[in-house]
C-alpha cells in the first residue's frame, strides 16, 4: 500500500515536472505541416527538418554563442569581484557585515526593470549598446551580490585561528586569500558560480532592451522573436527550445547537488 | 596617504564598491530624479514637473491601478499556490526513502529559462493545438476548447499556473533544507510518543520550519512582485491589458510610450509597495515568537544549515 503511494507520487512528479518537455520534443519531431493538429497525439514518425532548419539559422546559431559569451563573461567577472569582496567582508568587516550583506541583497532584489532605463543611458554613454560587453557588465552587477552571499557563509565557516596564525607569520592578507580560503572554498565557488550561470543565461529584459541586433542578442530573447512570417511556427520554436533545454536538464541531473547546496546552505537566506 | 591597513582592505571591498555599488547607486538616484520630470526624448521634452506624475498615477491612471491589482492578484495566488506544493513536495523528500534523481527530477522546471517555460505553457494551453484543452475534451470535462489565452478571465491565471510550475521547485528546495534543520531527536521523541501526523506537521514541523517559511515566502513574494518574462512572453499584457502587472506597464511607458519621466514614477511606486509588502510578510511570517530563535532569525545572518547529501 505505501509502496503504491509512493509510485503513484512519483509518477505524479515526473509527469509535473517532464510532461511538457516530453511534449515540446513531440512537437518538433512532428510533420510541420501537421503541427498544429490533435490527434494523433504521436508522430507515426520522427522528423527532423525542424531540427535541421533551425541548425541552419544563422541567427539562431549567433544566439546561442552569444548567451555562452554573456555567461562565461558575467561568470568570471563575478567570481573575481565577489570572492574578493566575500573575503573583505569576512575578515575585515566586523560590525558592519550584516549591513554589506543587507544592503546586497537588495541590489540582487531590485526588480530589473526599475533601473533599465538609468542601465540604457549608462550603456549609451560607454558605448556598450548592443554589445556582449555591455551585458556582461550589467548581469555581473547582479551575480556579484549572489556570489557574496554564498562564499561570505564558506569563508565564515574557516576558523579564524588559521587567518591569525598565517597573519602573525608575516603573510599578507592577498596571500591568505589565494592560498587558503580560495583553495578551500571551491565547492562554494562551483555553487556560487552555477547559480550565476543559470542566472545569465535566463536574464531576459536586459538582454531584450540593450539590443537591438543579433550581435548580442541572446537565447531566451532569440526565443521571443522566434515568429514566422504567417503564424508561430511551433514545431520550429519546440525544436529551437529543446536544443537549448536539453544541456540544462542534463546540468541539473549532475550537478544537482551543487545548486542545492548553493542555494540551500546559506546564498540566499535572510 | 592611504594607509596599508587601508590599501590593504581596500583590495578586497574596493571592487564591490564600484561593481555593484555605484552602478546601482547611481541609477537609483537617477529615477528618483526622473520621477519629478516629463521627459519625453522624441519630441524634447524634459522639464520639472514636481508631484505632478504621482498625482496623475494615483488619482487618473485606472490602468496603473488594474496593474497594481494584476500584479498583487500574482503575487499572492502564485506564492500561496507554491507554498502549499512546495511544502508538499519537501514534506515528500524529506521523508520518503532519498533519491538523488527525484531530487534532480524535481528541479528540472527552475533550471530553464522562464522565456521557454512561457513558450511551453503557451503551447501546451493553446485553445485549439494545446494538449490540455484536448486532453480536458478527451476526458469529457469540456466540449468546447477553453480560449485560455485570450479570454479576460483566463489568462492571468494561465500565467500564474505557468509560474507556479516553474518556481515551485524553488520553494521546495528552501523548506527541505529547513527541513533538514530539525533536530532528529525532536522528530524521534515524536514517534516515540505515536503523535499522529497531522499533530506532528503542525504542532512540530510547520513551527520548526517557521524561519525558512518566512525566508522561502518573502524571497518568492520578491520576485513573484516584479515578474515580467512569463507575462511578456506568454500574453504581452493582453488580451486587453487583463494580464499587464506593474513591470510590464512601466516597461511600456519607457519604450512604448517612450515617457521616462512617468515611467521611473511607476517603478519608483512599485519599489515602495513592495519593501512595504516585504516588511509586512516578514513580520507576519517570522512572527514574535522567540522560541525558535537560537541563530536569530531576525538577523540577516547566513545561517549554517546541514544538507545532507
Amino acid at each position: 500500500m505505501k509502496r503504491a503511494l509512493n509510485i503513484f507520487f512519483l509518477l505524479a512528479m515526473g509527469i509535473w515536472s517532464l510532461g511538457p518537455f516530453v511534449w515540446q520534443w513531440l512537437t518538433s519531431v512532428k510533420d510541420p505541416a501537421a503541427v498544429s493538429r490533435i490527434p494523433p497525439l504521436l508522430p507515426d514518425m520522427p522528423i527532423w527538418t525542424n531540427y535541421a532548419s533551425v541548425l541552419q539559422n544563422r541567427e539562431f546559431m549567433r544566439v546561442i554563442g552569444n548567451s555562452l559569451a554573456v555567461s562565461l563573461g558575467a561568470l568570471g567577472v563575478a567570481l573575481i569581484v565577489g570572492s574578493l569582496g566575500a573575503f573583505g567582508i569576512s575578515r575585515f568587516l566586523n560590525r558592519r557585515k550584516h549591513l554589506a550583506l543587507l544592503t546586497l541583497l537588495v541590489v540582487f532584489m531590485i526588480p530589473p526593470v526599475s533601473v533599465v532605463t538609468p542601465f540604457y543611458s549608462l550603456l549609451v554613454r560607454l558605448r556598450l549598446m548592443d554589445t556582449l560587453a555591455g551585458l556582461i557588465l550589467i548581469d555581473s552587477v547582479f551575480c556579484v551580490p549572489l556570489v557574496v552571499w554564498v562564499m561570505v557563509q564558506v569563508f565564515d565557516e574557516i576558523p579564524d585561528s588559521l587567518y591569525r596564525a598565517a597573519r602573525v607569520d608575516g603573510c599578507p592578507a592577498w596571500t591568505i586569500f589565494r592560498r587558503i580560503y580560495l583553495p578551500l572554498g571551491q565547492s562554494g565557488l562551483i555553487s556560487a558560480g552555477l547559480l550565476c550561470l543559470m542566472f545569465c543565461w535566463n536574464e531576459f529584459l536586459f538582454a531584450l532592451t540593450f539590443t537591438s541586433t543579433y550581435a548580442a542578442r541572446t537565447i531566451p530573447v532569440g526565443i521571443t522573436l522566434f515568429s514566422g512570417q504567417f503564424e508561430f511556427p511551433w514545431g520550429e520554436i519546440s525544436a529551437a527550445t529543446s536544443l537549448v533545454t536539453f544541456p540544462l536538464l542534463l546540468i541539473v541531473v549532475f550537478a544537482q547537488r551543487y545548486l542545492v547546496r548553493g542555494l540551500a546552505g546559506s546564498g540566499l537566506k535572510g | 596617504m592611504i594607509s596599508a591597513k587601508l590599501k590593504e582592505r581596500l583590495i578586497f571591498i574596493g571592487p564591490l564598491i564600484v561593481l555593484p555599488g555605484l552602478i546601482v547607486a547611481w541609477p537609483v538616484l537617477e529615477v528618483l530624479w526622473l520621477s519629478f520630470r516629463n521627459r519625453v526624448q522624441i519630441f524634447h521634452i524634459d522639464r520639472w514637473v514636481g508631484a505632478a506624475n504621482y498625482l496623475y498615477l494615483f488619482g487618473e491612471d485606472l490602468r496603473f491601478a488594474s496593474a497594481v491589482s494584476n500584479t498583487l492578484y500574482f503575487t499572492f495566488v502564485s506564492v500561496g499556490l507554491e507554498f502549499l506544493l512546495g511544502l508538499g513536495f519537501a514534506l515528500y523528500l524529506r521523508f520518503s526513502p532519498e533519491r538523488e534523481w527525484v531530487k534532480g527530477m524535481m528541479l528540472i522546471p527552475w533550471v530553464i529559462p522562464s522565456v521557454v517555460s512561457a513558450r511551453l505553457w503557451q503551447w501546451m494551453l493553446h485553445a485549439e493545438a494545446g494538449i490540455v484543452n484536448y486532453l480536458l475534451q478527451s476526458v469529457g470535462l469540456t466540449d468546447a476548447p477553453i480560449p485560455w489565452l485570450s479570454s479576460p478571465d483566463l489568462a492571468l491565471h494561465a500565467a500564474i499556473f505557468a509560474d507556479v510550475w516553474k518556481t515551485t521547485p524553488l520553494m521546495v528546495l528552501l523548506l527541505y533544507a529547513g527541513l533538514l534543520g530539525i533536530p532528529e531527536n525532536l522528530l524521534r521523541a515524536a514517534r516515540v510518543d505515536r503523535t499522529p501526523p497531522f499533530r506532528m506537521l503542525f504542532c512540530i514541523l510547520i513551527p520548526q520550519l517557521r524561519p525558512a517559511i518566512a525566508t522561502a515566502v518573502v524571497l518568492r513574494l520578491l520576485d513573484a512582485f516584479r515578474v515580467f518574462d512569463v507575462i511578456y512572453v506568454m500574453t504581452g499584457g493582453g488580451p486587453a491589458n487583463s494580464t499587464e502587472t506593474l513591470s510590464l506597464y512601466a516597461y511600456r511607458t519607457y519604450f512604448q510610450s517612450l515617457q521616462f519621466g512617468y515611467g521611473s514614477s511607476v517603478v519608483v511606486v512599485q519599489v515602495m509597495i513592495l519593501a512595504g509588502l516585504t516588511a509586512v510578510a516578514y513580520r507576519l511570517l517570522q512572527g514574535k515568537n522567540p522560541a525558535a530563535a537560537g541563530d536569530g532569525p531576525g538577523e540577516f545572518h547566513p545561517r549554517r544549515t546541514e544538507v545532507k547529501e
